[in-house]
C-alpha cells in the first residue's frame, strides 16, 4: 500500500527532498527513453528536412553546380510570376475539390446504404474496399484500359452511336475523370469511418425524432449529419490534404497532358527538381504548397469543428 | 487482487497468444514468399532478408560482362531489342580487354537525366561511363562533371577524328573541348507502307518534293469507311479508315520543319534567342495543325497509338527516326520502305539529327579511365553492329560503306543526314526547354490552343529558363 | 440495428441498389484486368472486347517470370522480394518504435510532453513536399541511394502510428499496469509483458495499414532508387507499363501478381480492419 501510494504521488509534480531525486530522474529518463528511438527519427526525417527544405527556398541551389548562394525572396518573386506554377497549383486545386467531394458523397453514401442492409454487409463492405488496397500502378493499368480511347467505355458508348469520348485527351474533361478514378481508388476507407461514426449514433435519438413525425430526408439532415460532424472533418481534411498532393495518377495516365492540362503542382514540383534541377526554387514551391495547405485545413477545422453541439 | 491479475491475464494471453501467432505466422509466410521466389529465376542467392541492417550493396542483377579486374559501371537507356545489340557489343569488346569487366545499368529514358545527375553529382556510386544524348552535354560539360573523352581520345589518337562527321564535331565543341564521344548518328525519315502507295497508286520511288505534292499524296492516302477522300462530298473525317500521315512524336516530326521556314527553337549561339515563337516557327506548326484540321490527312494526335496504326496498314505515311528499324522488320507481311524527310517549307529541305554520346564523369582517373577509353574505342570500331543490329547509322564514316545492303534504312539515312541534316539544338537546359516546347506543341497540335498563343506562351517558359 | 423493421423498406432497397451498383462498377473492370491476364496478346487491344479469354492461356504469367535476353529489365521475382523486405521492415520497425513512443505519450507525465506531442502531430498536417527535396538530399548524404535503407529508416518518423497506438494504451486500464508494478515489474518489462499482449489487436491493425502503405509507396521510391533491380513491385510494373505497352498481356499478368498478395493478406484480415477504424480513435481525441 505504500507504495502504492508512492506512484500516485509521484504522478503530480512537487518539490521532492533529495533522496527522492534520483527517482525524479528515472521518472524523467524512463519516457524519454521510450521516445528516443521516435525522436531520433523525427529529428532526422522530419525536422532537418523541414528547416532544410524552408532555408533551401531561400536559396539557389541547382543540382549540377557547384555552389549555392543565399537569394532571399527572389525563389518566390520567381514562382508567383510563373505561369506554370500558377495552372499546375489550380489543376491540384480543381481535383482536389472535386475528388474530395466526390469521396466523401460516394463513401458517405455507401456507409448509410451499408448500415440499412441486414444481409450480405460484410461481402460489400469488403468489395467496395478492394480498390483502397491496390497500388497506384495497377490502378493505372487497369483506368488506362478502361477509359482510354479504345478501352472499354468507349466501347460501349460507340456500340450506342455516340462519337468516342477522349476522357484523357480532351483539355475540360481529363481532370474530372481523373477524379472519377480517385474517387473509385479511394473511397473505401472514408466508408468505414462515417460507418463506425454512423454506429456511434445512438438509435434513440432516430426513434425520438421518429415519433415527432420526421422523415427519413429529414432524419439524415437533422439527426445523421450534424453528428457526423466529426467524422465529416477528419475525412475532408484528409481527403482533401492527400488530393492536393495527386501525382501518380497524372503521371501515369496523362503525364500532365494534354499540354499542362493534367499537369499537377506536385509533378511540376518533382521535374523542376529533379529534372531541371532547380531545387531551390522548386523548395519554394513546396514551402508555398505547405502554407496554402495550412490555411486551408485550419479553415476547414474552424468551419465545421466549430459548431459540435450535443 | 493479484490472483484475479492472474486469471485474467492468463486469459487473455491466451487469446492474445493465439492472436499473435497468427499475426507472425502471416509476416513469416510474407517472408517466406520474399525469400523463396528469386531463388526460381537466374537472380543470384540471396543474404537473409531479416537483416533489417543489410548491407547497402544492391545485389547484383545487373548485367555482368567479363571477368576482369577493372570494375566499370555503366550507365545508359537503351534498352528492348536495341539494347540486346548494345550487350552484344560490350561482350565483344570485354572479350578483346580481358581486364576490364562492365557492370551495365539500363535506366529507362524517361527517369534516365533525373537519375543520372543526382547520381554524378554525389561523386560515388554513380557511373564510369555513360551515354548521353549530346543536345544534353552542355548541361554536364560546363557544370565541370564530364572528362573531355572526345578531345583526349582524338588527341591520343586512338579514334580518326576524321572518320566523322565535321558539324557532329563541332556541335560537341564547347569551350574548345570535345566533351563527348559520338556513337552513332540517327535522325528523322518517313516510313511508308508500300501497299498502301500501289493501292493509292503512288509511286513508291517519287518521294513528294514538297507541299503541294506532299499534300496531294496525303489526300489520295487518307480513306474514310465509305472510300471517300478529304476535299471529296460526303467525307466522314470520324470514320477515317486509313490516313496519309501521323504526325507522331512533334519533338521528331514538327522540329524538322521549322528548320524549312527558317525558325528553330531557339538560336544556335551562345547567348541564344528564343525562336520557338517566331513566324518561321509558327508557320511551320500551323502547317501540322493545317494538315489536321483543315486537311484532314493526319489524325489529331491525342491518343492515337501511330505504331498500332502504321502496324494495322491504317497509316501510309509514318515520320519517325531510325531506331524504328526492328519494329519496322518485325511487321510481318508488310512492305515498308523510307523516304526522306520531306521538303515542306519554303526555305530549305531538312531532317533532325541526334547522336548518342559516350560520357566519363571528371573525377574518373587512373586504370579505370583508361578502361573506358579502350572499351569505347571498341565499341566505335564495332559500331557497325550497331548500325545492324538496331538500325542506327554509326557515326564513323568510313564504315557506314558496305552496310548498304544489309541495312535497309542506311541509305536514305546516310544521303539526307549528308545533305540537309541538321542536328538538335543541344543546351544546359535542355530538358526544361522540351519540357516548355512538347506540351505546346500538343496543346496547337489537338486544336486546344491557337498555334501563336501556345508558342508565346513556351517562349515565355523559355526565356525564364534560359535566365535563370 | 435496424432489424426491428421487418421486410424491405424503401430505404433498405435504394440501399441494396447503390452497393450493388458500386459492387458492379468496381468489380466489372478488376475481373475484366484478371481475364485479360489470361489471353493472348492478340485478343487484348482489339475491339470487339472480349471477356472471356479464348483459348485461356497462363503464357502471359510464363513471360512475366521467364527472363528473354531482348527484355533484360523485368526481374519480378527481385521486385517482389524488394517489396515484400521493404514493407516488412517497415512495418516490424514502425510497430517498434511506435508503439515504445505511444506508450510514453500515453502513460508518463514528463516535461516536454504536451510541447513534443503538438509538434510531431503538426508533422501530419504538412505535406510531405516540402521535406521531399531535403530528406533526398540527406539519405544521399548517408550514401543511401538506392539502397534499401533509403525506404526502411525515414517511414519511421510518421506520427501516424504514435499517435493510433497511444489512442489505444489510453484505453487499457492502468489497473494491470499497477497491479505489474506492486509486483515488481520494471517499466519495460511492463511495457514488454503486459502492454503488448494486450495490444495485438492495435498493432496488428497498425501492421495492416503500415504494410500497405510501404507496399502500394510510390513517389518516394521512384525518387530514390535508380536501378532496376532495386524496385518494387509498384515502381517497376509502373515503369514496365510505360516502356513495354506493346505487351499488354504480361502487363495485366503484372497488375493481377502484384495485387494479388497484398489482396490475399486483406480478405483474411478485412474484419479486423474495419474494426479498427472504430478504435483509431473516431470516439476520442
Amino acid at each position: 500500500m505504500a507504495v502504492q501510494t508512492d506512484i500516485n504521488m509521484s504522478a503530480k509534480a512537487q518539490v521532492r527532498p533529495r533522496a527522492r531525486q534520483r527517482m525524479h530522474w528515472r521518472k524523467v529518463m524512463t519516457p524519454y527513453l521510450f521516445l528516443l528511438p521516435y525522436m531520433i527519427a523525427f529529428l532526422v526525417f522530419q525536422a532537418v528536412p523541414f528547416v532544410t527544405g524552408i532555408a533551401l527556398s531561400f536559396m539557389r541551389w541547382e543540382l549540377l553546380e557547384r555552389s549555392q548562394s543565399f537569394i532571399g525572396l527572389q525563389n518566390f518573386t520567381d514562382v508567383f510570376a510563373d505561369d506554370l506554377f500558377w495552372q499546375s497549383f489550380r489543376n491540384s486545386f480543381y481535383f482536389a475539390v472535386l475528388t474530395t467531394a466526390g469521396v466523401a458523397v460516394v463513401a458517405l453514401a455507401a456507409a448509410l446504404a451499408l448500415k440499412h442492409v441486414t444481409r450480405g454487409q460484410t461481402f460489400f463492405r469488403v468489395v467496395l474496399y478492394l480498390p483502397v488496397i491496390l497500388s497506384i500502378s495497377v490502378i493505372g493499368i487497369v483506368w488506362g484500359r478502361v477509359i482510354s480511347n479504345d478501352g472499354l467505355i468507349n466501347y460501349y458508348i460507340t456500340r450506342l452511336g455516340i462519337p468516342r469520348i477522349s476522357f484523357l485527351g480532351d483539355a475540360s474533361l481529363v481532370i474530372p475523370s481523373l477524379s472519377v478514378v480517385t474517387v473509385w481508388w479511394s473511397f473505401g476507407f472514408p466508408m468505414l469511418i462515417f460507418l463506425a461514426a454512423l454506429y456511434a449514433i445512438p438509435e434513440s435519438l432516430y426513434e425520438a425524432a421518429r415519433l415527432d413525425g420526421a422523415g427519413n430526408w429529414a432524419l439524415l439532415r437533422f439527426v445523421t449529419l450534424p453528428l457526423l460532424r466529426y467524422a465529416l472533418l477528419l475525412v475532408l481534411v484528409t481527403q482533401f490534404v492527400g488530393h492536393m498532393q495527386v501525382f501518380g495518377q497524372a503521371y501515369i495516365l496523362t503525364n500532365g497532358g494534354p499540354g499542362h492540362a493534367s499537369y499537377p503542382l506536385i509533378m511540376y514540383i518533382y521535374q523542376t527538381a529533379w529534372r531541371y534541377y532547380h531545387m531551390g526554387y522548386g523548395a519554394a514551391m513546396a514551402v508555398l504548397l505547405g502554407l496554402f495547405m495550412l490555411v486551408i485545413v485550419l479553415m476547414q477545422v474552424r468551419l465545421i469543428g466549430q459548431q459540435e453541439e450535443y | 487482487m493479484s490472483s484475479q491479475f492472474t486469471v485474467l491475464k492468463k486469459h487473455k494471453r491466451m487469446k492474445t497468444h493465439l492472436l499473435s501467432l497468427i499475426t507472425g505466422l502471416i509476416l513469416v509466410a510474407l517472408l517466406a514468399a520474399g525469400c523463396a521466389a528469386p531463388a526460381s529465376t537466374t537472380a543470384p542467392a540471396e543474404s537473409a532478408p531479416a537483416e533489417a541492417a543489410a548491407p547497402a550493396e544492391p545485389e547484383a542483377q545487373v548485367e555482368e560482362m567479363g571477368a576482369g579486374a577493372i570494375e566499370i559501371n555503366m550507365w545508359d537507356g537503351i534498352g528492348a531489342s536495341d539494347g540486346e545489340i548494345l550487350t552484344q557489343m560490350l561482350n565483344k569488346c570485354v572479350e578483346e580487354n580481358p581486364d576490364v569487366k562492365v557492370k551495365r545499368q539500363i535506366i529507362g529514358w524517361d527517369i534516365y537525366f533525373d537519375k543520372l545527375a543526382t547520381a554524378i553529382v554525389a561523386g560515388s556510386g554513380g557511373p564510369d561511363l555513360f551515354v548521353l544524348w549530346h543536345s544534353v552535354m552542355p548541361q554536364y560539360a560546363l557544370t565541370g562533371y564530364l572528362q573531355p573523352l572526345g578531345q583526349e581520345m582524338f588527341d591520343e589518337g586512338m579514334l580518326p577524328i576524321e572518320d566523322f562527321s565535321p558539324e557532329l564535331i563541332e556541335a560537341l565543341k564547347l569551350e574548345g573541348n570535345i566533351w563527348t564521344v559520338p556513337f552513332d548518328n540517327y535522325g528523322v525519315g518517313v516510313y511508308v507502307n508500300l501497299d498502301l502507295l500501289e493501292k493509292a497508286g503512288i509511286d513508291p520511288n517519287s518521294p513528294p518534293q514538297d507541299a503541294t505534292q506532299w499534300l496531294e499524296y496525303a489526300r489520295l492516302l487518307t480513306v474514310d469507311i465509305n472510300g471517300k477522300h478529304p476535299g471529296e462530298d460526303g467525307f466522314d473525317v470520324n470514320n477515317v479508315d486509313q490516313w496519309g500521315w501521323g504526325i507522331g512524336w512533334p519533338r521528331a516530326t514538327v522540329q524538322p520543319a521549322l528548320y524549312q521556314w527558317g525558325g528553330d527553337i531557339i538560336s544556335r549561339d551562345a547567348d541564344p534567342t528564343v525562336l520557338i515563337n517566331s513566324e518561321a516557327s509558327i508557320a511551320a506548326t500551323q502547317f501540322f495543325v493545317d494538315a489536321v484540321q483543315t486537311h484532314n490527312v493526319a489524325p489529331k494526335p491525342e491518343g492515337v497509338n501511330y505504331d498500332e496504326l502504321f502496324a494495322n496498314n491504317r497509316l501510309a505515311m509514318y515520320p519517325n527516326g531510325s531506331w524504328m528499324f526492328n519494329f519496322m522488320n518485325q511487321l510481318d507481311g508488310m512492305r515498308v520502305a523510307l523516304w526522306p524527310y520531306p521538303r515542306l517549307g519554303p526555305e530549305r529541305g531538312s531532317t533532325l539529327m541526334w547522336s548518342h554520346t559516350f560520357a566519363a564523369p571528371a573525377t574518373l582517373d587512373g586504370d579505370k579511365l583508361d578502361a573506358v577509353k579502350r572499351i569505347v574505342k571498341c565499341l566505335s570500331d564495332n559500331s557497325t553492329l550497331w548500325t545492324e543490329g538496331a538500325g542506327m547509322p554509326t557515326a564513323r564514316l568510313s564504315l557506314r560503306a558496305g552496310l548498304e545492303d544489309k541495312v535497309w534504312t542506311l541509305p536514305v539515312f546516310d544521303e539526307q543526314f549528308r545533305k540537309e541534316g541538321v542536328t538538335e539544338f543541344a543546351s544546359t537546359k535542355f530538358s526544361e526547354i522540351m519540357g516548355a516546347v512538347e506540351p505546346a506543341w500538343s496543346a496547337a497540335l489537338n486544336g486546344d490552343e491557337p498555334v501563336s498563343q501556345a508558342l508565346d506562351q513556351a517562349a515565355e517558359r523559355i526565356e525564364r529558363a534560359l535566365g535563370r | 440495428m435496424q432489424s426491428r423493421r421487418r421486410g424491405l423498406t424503401g430505404g433498405m432497397l435504394s440501399g441494396y441498389g447503390l452497393l450493388l451498383l458500386l459492387t458492379f462498377l468496381i468489380l466489372f473492370p478488376v475481373i475484366w484486368i484478371i481475364a485479360q491476364s489470361f489471353m493472348q496478346e492478340a485478343q487484348i487491344y482489339r475491339w470487339p472486347i472480349n471477356f472471356i479469354p479464348s483459348p485461356a492461356t497462363f503464357q502471359n504469367y510464363a513471360n512475366l517470370f521467364t527472363y528473354r535476353p531482348d527484355r533484360p529489365d523485368l526481374p519480378i521475382a527481385r521486385w517482389l522480394f524488394n517489396s515484400a523486405f521493404v514493407a516488412t521492415s517497415v512495418t516490424v520497425l514502425i510497430l517498434t518504435v511506435a508503439s515504445m513512443a505511444g506508450y510514453a505519450f500515453a502513460r508518463f507525465e514528463f516535461p516536454g510532453k504536451t510541447f513534443f506531442f503538438y509538434l510531431f502531430g503538426a508533422s501530419l498536417l504538412i505535406p510531405s513536399q516540402i521535406t521531399f527535396i531535403p530528406s533526398f538530399l540527406i539519405v544521399r548524404a548517408f550514401g543511401w541511394i538506392d539502397t534499401y535503407h533509403a525506404l526502411i529508416w525515414p517511414p519511421i518518423a510518421g506520427f501516424f502510428g504514435v499517435f493510433f497506438l497511444r489512442q489505444f494504451f489510453l484505453t487499457i486500464p492502468r489497473d494491470f499496469e499497477d497491479a505489474a508494478i506492486i509486483d515488481g515489474c520494471s517499466r519495460w518489462g511492463v511495457f514488454r509483458h503486459v502492454i503488448l499482449p494486450l495490444s495485438t489487436s492495435a498493432m496488428v491493425t497498425l501492421a495492416i495499414f503500415t504494410f500497405l502503405g510501404a507496399w502500394n509507396d510510390f513517389v518516394w521510391t521512384l525518387i530514390v532508387l535508380n536501378s532496376n533491380e532495386m524496385r518494387t513491385l509498384t515502381v517497376g510494373l509502373t515503369i514496365f507499363n510505360g516502356e513495354y505497352w506493346s505487351e499488354q498481356g504480361i502487363i495485366m499478368a503484372g497488375a493481377v501478381f502484384t495485387s494479388l498478395p497484398i489482396v490475399i493478406v486483406f480478405l483474411f484480415l478485412q474484419k479486423r480492419i474495419s474494426e479498427s477504424v472504430l478504435l483509431a480513435g473516431i470516439g476520442g481525441r
